[in-house]
């Protein structure tokens, strides 16, 4: 590390329009959702995007600490730049970029500047600012992706303590044991790198002996407690499959996440489709309500009626 | 089969439309009676009625001149299949899961207890 360094920078292209991305950087009711790293929830006290203004937060980790937070604007220039100064301890400036790179493409650079090269590595250290930052790109695309879609939730609790059930999902030789295909076919692993980054890809035998093949690819693994996830559908050779037009088979962002209650574990696994498109978010929303509850007023009503044909 | 039930889901996703199916559970009806419940125009209901008929979710007679519609039950036997399939797939996964926890935690304290035998 060069003693010159008193950055940290970031950078990702999301698949979304500038304006949106650049609004979903300046408004509350978004920032609580993806800011911080995983596990952070930020509550705003005050928010006010114009150049000058304070924004006066919470973050909140998932261990219930709270980290006040206070920031001044200093340029405001919708939908290109942002530039803030944070006040509280450590003192440093952010410049957020956005670029339209391509239409409904934003590169966001999002750097942090710290007066001295030691304020910077000491945050580095101290904070785990590296991580933390890719942490909340990330965080910030999976909520793009996932604006709008049906959320799927099961939550289960398990005799067991949390450290096993979350090998279950993440050691292969124990996930085949519970994870089967449909009509209870063992799974095929063609390979598996369980690590942040890495991809696991399976083959489920369907019931009409086709195979379908599924690719994992792993976002966050934090023993115990979280695994994130994208699904995807892939073919043999794991090409992913050319834009589905059918919402089940869309990639999905699945969030499993174990809390420990009194030596039993609460599992709640969490699962929305990822840049689907209006009618694929419409088509979706109907199913989770017809799988969760939602119309099962029609269905019996339609019971009586298919029972007379 | 996915293509068509992503078009049955999309035309479930309205509520009005649910609502005119529910309607039509009942029996065949004239368009005329089917928008009385609704506060909405004639258009709006005809266009409601050319979303479930695409879908192949009502169909309509041609000869009688009141035109009838009437439900078509297979599309949404299939959307409601679909939906139970994949709510089954996941309860049954958890329900394996609990049952694999349980046998190797069961394996592992009969371990212990065995190598405390062992001991004794």
């Amino acid at each position: 590390m060069q003693a010159t360094e008193t950055l940290i920078v970031d950078s990702r292209v999301f698949n979304a329009p500038r304006e949106l991305v650049f609004q979903m950087f300046t408004d509350a009711e978004h920032i609580a959702h993806w800011w911080g790293p995983r596990g952070f929830t930020t509550k705003t006290e005050r928010m006010d995007v114009a150049p000058g203004g304070l924004w006066i937060h919470t973050m909140i980790s998932a261990e219930g600490v709270e980290y006040p937070n206070e920031v001044r604007y200093v340029e405001v220039e919708y939908p290109g730049r942002l530039v803030f100064d944070h006040l509280s301890d450590p003192l440093f400036r952010t410049t957020v970029t956005f670029t339209e790179t391509a239409p409904d493409k934003t590169e966001v650079r999002y750097e942090m500047e710290f007066a001295t090269s030691e304020l910077r590595d000491s945050v580095v250290k101290t904070y785990g600012a590296m991580e933390g930052l890719h942490d909340t790109l990330s965080r910030f695309e999976e909520l793009l992706a996932t604006q709008g879609s049906e959320e799927l939730v099961i939550t289960r609790e398990f005799d067991a303590p949390r450290e096993l059930v979350y090998k279950c999902w993440t050691e292969p030789e124990r996930l085949t044991e519970w994870w089967l295909g449909p009509g209870g076919s063992r799974l095929t692993i063609k390979h598996a790198d369980i690590r942040p980054g890495g991809t696991m890809v399976y083959g489920m035998r369907m019931p009409d002996g086709k195979m379908v093949w599924l690719r994992w690819a792993f976002r966050d693994l934090t023993p115990p407690s979280r695994i994130v996830l994208v699904v995807s559908f892939v073919d043999e050779q794991e090409n992913p499959l050319p834009h589905a037009s059918a919402p089940a088979l869309l990639e999905r962002l699945s969030t499993v996440t174990f809390e420990e209650q009194g030596g039993k574990t609460l599992m709640t696994f969490r699962s929305q489709m990822m840049y689907a498109r209006e009618e694929d978010r419409a088509a979706s929303r109907t199913f989770f309500e017809g799988m969760q509850q939602g119309w099962t007023g029609l269905l019996n009503s339609l019971e009586a009626y298919l029972k007379t044909l | 089969m996915q293509d068509d039930l992503s078009t049955t889901f999309a035309a479930l996703a309205d509520p009005t439309r649910r609502a005119i199916l529910a309607r039509l559970a009942l029996g065949e009806t004239s368009v005329t009676d089917l928008a009385e419940p609704f506060d909405m125009s004639m258009p709006a209901i005809s266009k409601h009625l050319k979303v479930l008929e695409r879908a192949g979710l009502i169909s309509r007679t041609r000869e009688a001149q009141w035109r009838p519609c009437k439900l078509e039950a297979a599309p949404l036997k299939e959307v409601a299949g679909w939906v139970e399939e994949y709510r089954r797939f996941w309860a049954e996964s958890f329900d394996r899961l609990d049952l694999y926890l349980a046998k190797i935690q069961a394996q592992s304290k009969k371990q212990k207890k065995d190598q405390k035998k062992r001991r004794h």
